[in-house]
């Protein structure tokens, strides 16, 4: 079996355009397959995120008659479940109103609640600095409508003055908070929860999540909350999911079947232009099973030189497209089909060599 | 006369979509240690019995029988793997493939009868150095001459020291002298015991033979 793996090896070196063809037809498939394919999988993957950031992941539970009673330490109960991001609370809505009381809001009223817990990622500090007790923190459309200069300023609630201290901004499924005004209350006032926010963790089931939080919630008459989730999001992602995977997948196996049909081409007048060297091996003792491994030997390894270099290429490219390389076992399938590609397609002309007739081939000079 | 030796009897053969055979119940001993010759003239059947003999190609009738063996019938692998412990081929035109060197081109057959590599190289390094092309041993076909080349192919059939030897008309392209190197060289393997059998337009050299066959 060595002898034959050394011989196979020597004719592909002796024949450097079949084995550099075969190689390229193989290097190029495992590169487009890359490219096409492990780029269809990263855009995918990004809609399936930018799907994901409208709300699949978002718990939100609701007291809309504050008649529930729902207890402060929700958002630490919360916060400390399994599969939980982050989880934070708001209290009723306030009116706020400049701290100068001649001043006139124009557009809608605005609106303040008070905050438990920490604001989680998607709501970005743009300017100032997060509340402490007392203090409060605007979102971008109420400090505009505040007139406040340098995210910094006062605001009237419920009669009482409070510093704003910073501006957010807040994207995603938390958009609304854009246009409240959000006050840590001192402790002198138990404040009072009307909502809570709780997010997931990315691959956690939300539904069953929800499930959980709706039966420990701490409150006084759990029943009158509303627990919801984003259905129609979680719905879209999952046609989505479906129909994204179906389409690559079709452009890899259609990048695969161009593939097959080169390696069989290219194979088919590589095999063709050696007649001579498979008569006079025959002549001298090859069976017909050894024609058909060498050549596929041969095929093999050229194949397994372009694999690795195309591989490497389409890694290099979707690095440079995606700004990520696809995963190994993503990388090493390719690979292992490219590889499958070239047995196939070299096998009908590996067949077709070793039934040629030996003496038509030893006849012609 | 068995020792060994080759022997055929009422051995047919008709190409397919020819009428009348080409070889019609020939019985024939080829001899171990014995050079036979076999004549005729051209298209007479000469290659045809020699590709028959090798089983290159198969019998219509009659059998072929070796070591007391009829391989007539026997299996495509069985036949292969014959060839290769048993056969050495010598073509009239060398064969040798172009893309190998000399060294590589002789060393062929070990291949196919699982000889290692390096024991392969070292019998071939002998072969070339007797038949003198030893210098050419990292060449390709093509810088070396039709002589020079045909005695590759001489080395190539001598490589896994065959017991039975074929020679189609392998002095037709050469000169005298590296026609007698030949000869010289395919006695000497009839003298160690090969059985060796030449098909030959050349009369004066198959009277010398220790057999001649006429077709
Ligand atoms: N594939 C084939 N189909 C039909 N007839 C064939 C085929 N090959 C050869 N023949 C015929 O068989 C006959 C014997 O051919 P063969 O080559 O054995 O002759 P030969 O004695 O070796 O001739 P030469 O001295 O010219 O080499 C010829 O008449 C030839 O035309
Ligand atoms: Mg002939």
């Amino acid at each position: 079996m060595s002898g034959i793996l050394r011989e196979c090896w020597a004719a592909v070196r002796a024949r450097p355009v079949s084995s550099v063809t075969t190689a390229l037809v193989i290097g190029l498939v495992c590169l487009v397959t890359l490219a096409t394919t492990g780029r269809a999988a990263a855009i995918e993957q990004r809609v399936l995120d930018s799907v994901d950031s409208i709300g699949t992941a978002l718990i939100t539970v609701t007291d809309s008659n504050g008649s529930a009673g729902i207890h402060p330490s929700v958002v630490e109960v919360i916060g400390d479940l399994d599969g939980v991001d982050w989880a934070f609370a708001l209290g009723p809505a306030d009116d706020a109103l400049p701290p100068d009381l001649t001043a006139s809001l124009d557009g809608e009223p605005l609106t303040a609640r008070s905050l438990l817990g920490e604001l989680p990622g998607e709501v970005l500090l743009t300017a100032g600095r997060s509340a402490r007790t007392g203090e409060a923190v605007a979102g971008r459309g109420a400090a505009r409508s505040l007139g406040l200069v340098d995210a910094v300023g006062g605001v009237s609630v419920r009669g009482q003055p409070v510093a704003v201290v910073g501006t957010f901004t807040a994207t995603g499924p938390l958009d609304a908070l854009d246009s409240t005004v959000l006050i840590r209350d001192d402790d002198s006032a138990p404040p009072i929860v009307r909502y809570v926010y709780v997010r997931a963790e990315v691959g956690y089931d939300v539904a069953a999540l929800a499930e959980v939080i709706q039966a420990i919630l701490p409150a006084e008459a759990p029943s009158a909350v509303t627990v919801e989730l984003a259905q129609g999001a979680i719905d879209l992602r999952e046609v989505l999911a479906g129909s994204l995977g179906e389409s690559s997948r079709q452009l890899m196996l259609m990048v695969l079947g161009i593939g097959l049909l080169l390696v069989a081409i290219t194979m088919t007048g590589a095999v063709n232009a050696r007649r001579r060297d498979f008569g006079r091996q025959r002549a001298i003792g090859a069976t017909r099973s050894a024609i058909v491994a060498m050549v596929l030997i041969q095929s093999l390894m050229s194949g397994a030189i372009g694999a690795v270099v195309g591989s490497a290429a389409g890694v290099a490219v979707m690095w440079g497209i995606a700004g990520a390389a696809p995963s190994l076992t993503f990388t090493l399938s390719v690979v292992l089909l490219s590889l499958l590609v070239t047995i196939v397609g070299a096998a009908p002309p590996a067949i077709a060599a070793s039934r040629r007739d030996p003496v038509s081939i030893l006849r012609v000079p | 006369m068995s020792g060994g030796g080759l022997s055929c009897q009422d051995l047919t053969f008709a190409y397919r979509r020819a009428r009348t055979p080409v070889i019609d119940t020939l019985s024939v001993n080829f001899a171990a240690g014995a050079v036979t010759a076999v004549t005729g003239p051209s298209g007479s059947g000469k290659s045809t019995l020699l590709y028959v003999l090798s089983l290159l190609l198969r019998p219509t009738a009659g059998s072929v029988i070796h070591d007391g063996l009829n391989l007539a019938a026997a299996r495509d692998d069985v036949a292969s793997r014959w060839r290769a412990r048993e056969v050495g081929f010598v073509f009239q035109d060398a064969m040798l493939d172009p893309a190998r060197t000399v060294l590589d081109n002789v060393c062929e057959p070990a291949v196919f009868a699982g000889v290692c590599r390096r024991a392969a190289e070292r019998r071939a390094a002998d072969l070339l150095d007797r038949f003198g092309v030893a210098h050419r041993a990292d060449h390709r076909p093509a810088e070396i001459s039709g002589g020079q080349a045909q005695r590759v192919g001489l080395c190539r059939a001598l490589l896994n020291s065959p017991r039975l030897i074929f020679g189609d008309e392998p002095t037709g392209n050469l000169d005298s002298e590296s026609g007698d190197v030949v000869w010289g060289a395919l006695t000497e393997m009839a003298r160690d015991g090969a059985t060796v059998i030449v098909a030959t337009h050349d009369t004066q050299r198959a009277a010398r033979c220790d057999e001649w066959v006429r077709l």
